[in-house]
């Protein structure tokens, strides 16, 4: 009967009370490992699939929208660009490489992306199987898109107009499937990528269609002019190709010299029409809303683990008054000051120890469960399953926690007088 | 086994035993008899080293008690005595035989279960071994203490009213089987009690006065 089958009888002897404490332990555990497992992977996921891309122009609006819709393929687009404007910005010297986007269909919930084989390469995009598109309606599919689909290379299939699920499909414009990607960890994964040309054809891009799925607000009506009157919808047997309007929805940029950055967005915003927004910047500044947010939850995580501990110390207080008694026969026993007052800071340690554990289980079950939640709690969630050492600080806050509420009974239980206890009690 | 000079414990200022000298041999049982506050359990405390007397020397085996450190003494008292308490003292929360283990791995010895077993045997609760204290009656539960006092194999033990709460019959059983238990062991018992129902049992006696009447 050492120190810990001690410790764990004693614990075992009020386990409703042991379990309640635990518990709190876990909860404050739970949301703070969950919140540095989300924070870093959102901003892993951010920065990876921004990297290399210095600049995004696109029609006018939001900026964040711009960078979230065009880089990581969540939030709607803010509208399009005519391919005129976009080719002189592309020819600018200023401007290394330019990969222009066409967005607004998905299948199934994939976004489908018109764009060139430098959005592939870009994402370091391989071929798990079958070969890259090489003319229009012809595709590749991303790793995870693939999976959840169950669509296989030589499939053919219908994009819908839109970003969510429920779109209306185009009505005898079938793409087919050549190639299927390995997974890079991107954004490339979810996607399905074709010629720019695809979705140019399959339809008009139309601005108001994407105000179906988007507020209003966010794709201003006047800007843009295509066939289809600006209906709603396409009329009944056109084909697309009569509402050819040579537009692409967005420009991902990499800059020739560092001089660009001073020179390219400011004259961008100025002088034309479309918009330039930096992903840096703008990611810097999502993290700078979200990081009131994120700060409140971490406040409140340790809140609770404060008062797991304060529950704790109570608990553990009126444990070390009952137990007077016990405590006294230990020492007649032979045990010392010091191991009386190891003996129950052990049990406060094992009760953090036991929330803490059940918090960080918890904790990485939410994030797996996350990916069924919605596609883009998945996107930014992604690849939060791994261990950071922040978490070893937490658990370290935990153990500290659940000592500190343990040291007040323990020194009692050290300075007790034994003649006097042993008299009394 | 006990040897005592010129003792003088205090309570709170006031002097409670004066005891100029003292001695028991190994193996002789010996009855501490007095009144309440006579300073019996004072007395017990002292030569267990629960608290250092005001003068005089405390020997126990050949020991001196204020030669050693507080945890030390801690550890000479876990291997050394054996102590049944007036109300057992028996942690709750641990079976019959897990407070014998404790008492074995608090005097800082390997753990011998067939010595536990063998006390148990003999004490007649080997069915309790797994049971917590509160599943036994008042008469096992005091067999289970005298079990734990003697799981250590410590050269003395001591026992403080073992019997004030016990009708006659039960008085001379516990009596018997706490000095059988000794002799089993050997150990050197030496019970306090105000309990003159005992002074037939044990032969050798430190009468300790009243309080009026001590110097």
């Amino acid at each position: 009967m050492n120190a810990w089958g001690l410790a764990l009888a004693s614990l075992w002897d009020r386990r409703l009370s042991t379990a309640l404490h635990a518990v709190l332990f876990a909860l404050g555990v739970m949301a703070a490992v969950a919140l540095v497992l989300f924070t870093t992977a959102l901003s892993d996921n951010l920065s990876k699939n921004a990297r290399g891309v210095d600049l995004v122009v696109g029609a006018k609006g939001s900026p964040l929208q711009l960078i979230l819709s065009s880089i990581f393929q969540v939030d709607v687009p803010t509208g399009n660009i005519t391919a005129v404007d976009a080719a002189r910005i592309a020819a600018d010297p200023l401007v290394k490489k330019a990969i222009p986007l066409a967005l607004g269909d998905s299948f199934r919930g994939a976004r489908v992306v018109g764009s060139t084989h430098d959005y592939v390469d870009h994402f370091g995009g391989e071929l798990a199987e079958g070969r890259m598109f090489a003319a229009p309606y012809e595709a590749v599919i991303g790793a995870q898109a693939q999976q959840r689909i169950g669509i296989a290379v030589g499939d053919r299939f219908q994009s819908a107009h839109g970003l969510g699920d429920g779109g209306t499909a185009h009505p005898g414009h079938e793409t087919v499937i050549v190639g299927r990607l390995k997974p890079t960890r991107t954004v490339l994964d979810r996607v399905i990528v074709t010629p720019v040309e695809t979705v140019q054809m399959m339809h008009a891009i139309h601005p108001a269609d994407e105000a179906e799925s988007a507020p209003a607000a966010k794709a201003g009506e006047a800007a843009h002019d295509h066939a289809g009157g600006g209906g709603m919808a396409h009329p009944p047997g056109a084909h697309a190709e009569d509402a050819y309007p040579d537009e692409v929805t967005a420009l991902l940029i990499q800059y020739r010299t560092p001089m660009a950055a001073v020179r390219l967005p400011a004259r961008i915003n100025r002088t034309t029409a479309m918009m330039a927004a930096s992903p840096a910047l703008e990611t810097t500044r999502l993290f700078d809303l979200l990081g009131v947010g994120f700060d409140l939850i971490s406040a409140f995580a340790w809140l609770l683990v404060a008062a797991a501990a304060v529950s704790v110390f109570v608990a553990m207080l009126q444990v070390a008054r009952e137990r007077r008694g016990d405590v006294a026969l230990m020492r007649v026993m032979g045990a010392s000051r010091a191991r009386v007052l190891s003996q129950i800071l052990l049990e406060g340690l094992i009760v953090a120890a036991i929330g803490a554990a059940l918090g960080v289980a918890a904790a990485y079950g939410l994030m797996a469960s996350l990916g069924g939640i919605s596609d883009q709690a998945q996107a930014f969630a992604a690849g939060a399953l791994v261990w950071r050492w922040e978490i070893g600080w937490i658990l370290a806050g935990a153990l500290a926690a659940g000592a500190a509420a343990a040291l007040a009974p323990g020194l009692l239980a050290y300075r007790a007088d034994l003649a006097d206890t042993l008299a009394r009690a | 086994m006990i040897e005592v000079e010129n003792l003088e414990l205090t309570a709170g200022g006031r002097t409670v035993l004066r005891l100029a000298a003292w001695s028991t041999p190994p193996g002789r049982h010996t009855l501490v008899l007095g009144p309440s506050g006579s300073g019996k359990t004072t007395l017990l405390h002292a030569l267990a080293g629960l608290r250092r007397p005001a003068a005089g020397r405390i020997l126990i085996a050949g020991q001196d008690l204020s030669g050693l450190g507080a945890a030390a003494l801690d550890r000479f008292r876990g291997r050394t005595i054996g102590y049944v308490f007036q109300n057992l003292r028996l942690i709750q929360s641990l079976s019959v035989r897990d407070n014998l283990r404790l008492a074995q791995s608090l005097a800082g010895q390997k753990p011998d279960p067939t010595h536990i077993d063998d006390l148990l045997a003999r004490l007649q609760i080997s069915h309790l071994a797994d049971r917590l204290p509160r599943q036994a009656s008042q008469g096992e539960s005091q067999r289970a203490a005298v079990a734990r006092a003697l799981a250590a194999r410590p050269r003395l033990v001591f026992a403080d009213e073992p019997t004030s709460a016990l009708d006659d019959s039960a008085t001379g059983r516990v009596a018997r089987l706490l000095r059988a238990e000794a002799d089993a062991c050997g150990a050197t018992l030496v019970i306090a009690t105000h309990d003159q129902r005992l002074k037939d049992l044990f032969p050798d006696r430190l009468e300790l006065a009243a309080p009026e009447a001590a110097p």
